[in-house]
């Protein structure tokens, strides 16, 4: 399969994804019980609402209509590059997923760099020193940052360096400074799952022959461990980042609403509570987006990084 | 020809790009942080962390700036202090015919642009919250065109049926004032007016020209701080002076510092359990009845509520006017009582559900204090948590026996409350009762006829008669187990005095705000 072929392949299946994943989000989410007209009624007005409101609102949104009818209609609308308006705000889709999603570009960029800032000298060091003490430290430390959750671990940061040692703000948007906390709070678990793979994935390569055979050679220890054996590591690692993009988004929800940081995770949890349809059909199809892109690049990666590998499957 | 960047290359770049970024971050402490007040003596600029956005997308007839809480919009009526109806932009109100009213508006009014308030700027006001909000007229029992200017100074409304709380109900923000047409909106008369206007955060500067004075502040800043937690280090750090809604189980620890304060107020809010009269087994009165005897109102408020609230023995806030608290019967708590009745009841063993808004923690908590007592009484109880969007459905589908719900009222009118709750065609009852006759904790048409009654009623003397009765039947044949009358907690800097806190916590006034 040529390249041409194989991009044009993976673009396929990728539309049929998205095609799925849109058909399942709105089913469910039309399946869940919620009236959104109730439920935005009660936001705004912190009250119950009358049955005329309710009804008036509804018809309103054009959920009165068939559900097909609904899905059929905004299928056609975001063919033309319109994911519609909120029902809560009456803002565009579009509008209101560029507004947030700065604020969790940013966040998950963060969180990913001091992720792999710490995981691949720590994974390397604990590789290299299997066993010793370095090893036993890292390897505790990995399992602490798996286990601990972000958003305690987000209020513990706030704790020591807002609040005793003044070092960073509490919350909120405004500077760097601003995101020091919360990326580290992300990325603090991506860290230890990361430092875990590094080590594995060196460990398998370290006793291979070919390292042996550098050493051998009296080459320095460091230019065999970080050129023969460490690049030959980075593939396994490399596709689990590219996936771990899934467990930033995750935490990127509690982390934006611990930091009070405006992003998409906290416009997608308002948008499920208020059963805002638009909005949460926007958001996900993003999201998707982003993950088949992310795949598709991750894949592509493989053949610069491993030139034993050819897309569309065959390998020498 | 074109060259693919090396591994060594992307590596470097990587990491390179990584410490870069950590350097900058750690370069720019403290270099940006615009939130922060400065918390001098002299300063009179605040910060107010709020739960909810102060900037909120669907505020757009305002420009986005929410009326609660920030005193820029003020509407023709305002809750006074007993939740009585008050003039505001309204000199007096009375009503013409059965439907008519007739509001006089308040000599010398001026807008923050300079421009003097005539019943014009009303009926546009009314017009474009009618446009934005098409469900308004279900609301306030007034259709798009019902708003009429009969001279300068005189607004005539036309509900669609005679609406004696009308008053009352247009004394919510939706109705603030606002100068629809002004050059640089937002624009409307209140003691503050708007500075700037972002995402989450709204800053406002004194109306030196109000007609009671320019207020204290300098400048108020509302932010929006979603989560409680983060609202209460974000106090005890200094970056905000005031924060709203503090969690009651973190109160305490807010009161001890020394930095720190309180201040609670009861609200017109109650929390109680309503009971599905029309699901076995809680059908049966005794049963519902024993229920009631088990539950020991001031333990749930001293535990769940950590003391901030007061037990209740009615479905309504003591703050409501036609509450008739004093004058209910109190259960108990007896449980060897409640035993008795549930021996003599028709209850078999089954499983009664409570269904809590799984969003809810003080919800959650009094579930958990529920099902243990009930458990002692021999009544098998479980929790049932559904997410806020289903909660009321699943409610009002009468999908449960018990589901606990508070409810207030952000107006001078709580009528509706009464007829939401217990009315058969009520908000909470209407669906099962169109569909079968039901409902779920619709006592049936005598009640039906006490709220009507009461709703016509034009004195509070009046209504306390018709509502009053409606309270005493629903406690007396256990209709709802009430739990407590909530209370908010505003937490402020030590240094902040003069914050003026009200029954209805979104009327809060900062004018005579200092440090």
């Amino acid at each position: 399969m040529s390249s041409t072929q194989y991009l044009l392949y993976r673009s396929f299946t990728s539309l049929v994804v998205l095609v799925g994943v849109s058909v399942i989000t709105f089913g469910l989410i039309h399946l869940t019980p919620g009236d959104p007209a109730k439920t935005i009624l009660i936001q705004q007005t912190d009250q119950p609402p009358t049955e005329e409101a309710v009804e008036a609102f509804r018809a309103e949104l054009g959920l009165d209509r068939p559900i097909p009818v609904q899905y059929a209609d905004w299928v056609t609308d975001v063919l033309q590059g319109d994911l519609g308006s909120s029902y809560y705000s009456d803002r565009a889709v579009t509008e209101l997923i560029l507004q947030h999603l700065p604020a969790t570009i940013e966040l998950a960029v963060a969180a990913m760099v001091i992720a792999l800032a710490i995981a691949i000298p720590t994974g390397v060091l604990s590789a290299v020193h299997r066993g010793e003490e370095i090893d036993i430290v890292s390897q505790l430390g990995a399992l602490i940052g798996v286990s601990m959750p972000n958003f305690w671990l987000g209020y513990l940061l706030i704790i020591v360096f807002a609040l005793y040692l003044d070092l960073f703000p509490v919350a909120g948007t405004g500077g760097l400074s601003h995101l020091v906390l919360p990326a580290i709070a992300l990325g603090t678990g991506m860290a230890a799952i990361v430092t875990r793979l590094v080590r594995t994935s060196m460990l398998e390569v370290i006793d291979r022959g070919y390292v042996d055979m550098a050493r051998s050679k009296g080459l320095d220890e460091r230019i065999v461990i970080y050129k023969h054996a460490f690049r030959n590591a980075l593939l396994p690692v490399i596709t689990v980042v590219g996936l771990q993009l899934g467990f930033v988004l995750n935490g990127a929800v509690v982390i934006e609403i611990v930091f009070q940081r405006p992003g998409l995770g906290v416009l997608l949890v308002d948008a499920i509570f208020a059963r805002d349809y638009p909005v949460v059909q926007g958001i996900v199809l993003v999201i998707a987006v982003t993950f088949v892109a992310t795949n598709l690049a991750v894949d592509l990666a493989y053949t610069r990084l491993d030139p034993r590998i050819e897309i569309g499957g065959r390998s020498t | 020809m074109k060259q693919n960047p090396s591994r060594r290359t992307v590596l470097t770049g990587s990491v390179g790009g990584g410490i870069g970024m950590l350097a900058g971050c750690i370069g720019d402490i403290g270099g940006n942080e615009p939130e922060a007040p400065d918390g001098g003596d002299g300063d009179q600029s605040f910060v107010i962390g709020l739960h909810s956005d102060p900037a909120d997308d669907q505020w757009a007839v305002y420009e986005n700036v929410v009326p609660y809480f920030t005193q820029v919009f003020e509407p023709l009526v305002a809750p006074g202090d007993n939740l009585e109806p008050v003039p505001l932009l309204a000199s007096d109100w009375e009503v013409l015919y059965e439907t008519t009213w007739a509001f006089d508006l308040r000599d010398g009014v001026m807008f923050h642009d300079g421009t003097e308030l005539t019943a014009d700027h009303v009926v546009e006001s009314f017009d474009a919250a009618f446009d934005h909000w098409e469900w308004l007229p279900g609301w306030i029992g007034v259709e798009r065109d019902g708003v009429i200017a009969t001279d300068g100074s005189t607004v005539e409304f036309e509900t669609t049926e005679p609406f004696p709380t009308f008053p009352g109900t247009i004394s919510h923000h939706y109705f603030g004032i606002e100068h629809v047409d002004a050059d640089e909106p937002p624009v409307g008369t209140g003691p503050f007016q708007v500075e700037e206007v972002d995402p989450g955060k709204v800053q406002l500067v004194p109306n030196e020209d109000y007609r009671d004075g320019s207020p204290t502040p300098a400048s108020l800043t509302f932010q929006h701080v979603a989560d409680p937690t983060t609202r209460v280090l974000s106090l005890e750090d200094g970056e905000i002076d005031v924060a709203h809604d503090v969690p009651k189980e973190q109160a305490n620890s807010v009161e001890g510092r020394s930095e720190t304060e309180i201040e609670s107020v009861l609200r017109n809010h109650a929390g109680l359990a309503a009971v599905n009269l029309y699901k076995e087994p809680t059908t049966d009165e005794r049963l519902r009845q024993a229920l009631n005897w088990a539950v020991d109102q001031e333990q749930l408020v001293e535990t769940v509520l950590d003391g901030f609230g007061e037990p209740a023995r009615g479905p309504f806030s003591k703050q409501i006017p036609w509450a008739i608290h004093d004058e209910l019967p109190t259960y108990g708590p007896d449980r060897d009582r409640a035993r008795e009745l549930v021996a003599e009841s028709s209850y078999d063993g089954e499983t009664l559900s409570i269904l809590v808004d799984s969003d809810d923690a003080d919800d959650r908590t009094t579930a958990e204090v529920l099902q243990q007592w009930y458990d002692e009484i021999g009544v098998d109880v479980e929790i049932v948590q559904v997410d806020p969007a289903a909660w009321y459905d699943t409610f009002t589908d009468g999908e449960a026996h018990l589901t606990l719900v508070g409810f207030g009222s952000n107006s001078a009118s709580a009528d509706y409350l009464v007829r939401a709750m217990f009315h058969s065609m009520g908000s909470d009852n209407r669906q099962l009762y169109q569909a079968d006759g039901t409902g779920v904790y619709n006592p049936g048409e005598e009640v039906d006829e006490l709220i009507e009654s009461g709703y016509r009623a034009e004195s509070v003397g009046e209504k306390r008669e018709y509502y009053g009765e409606v309270q005493q039947l629903v406690v007396e044949t256990g209709a709802i187990v009430p739990l407590y009358y909530d209370e908010y907690v505003l937490g402020h800097r030590s240094e902040v005095e003069g914050i003026e806190t009200h029954t209805i916590d979104k009327f809060i006034d900062w004018t005579d705000m200092t440090r």
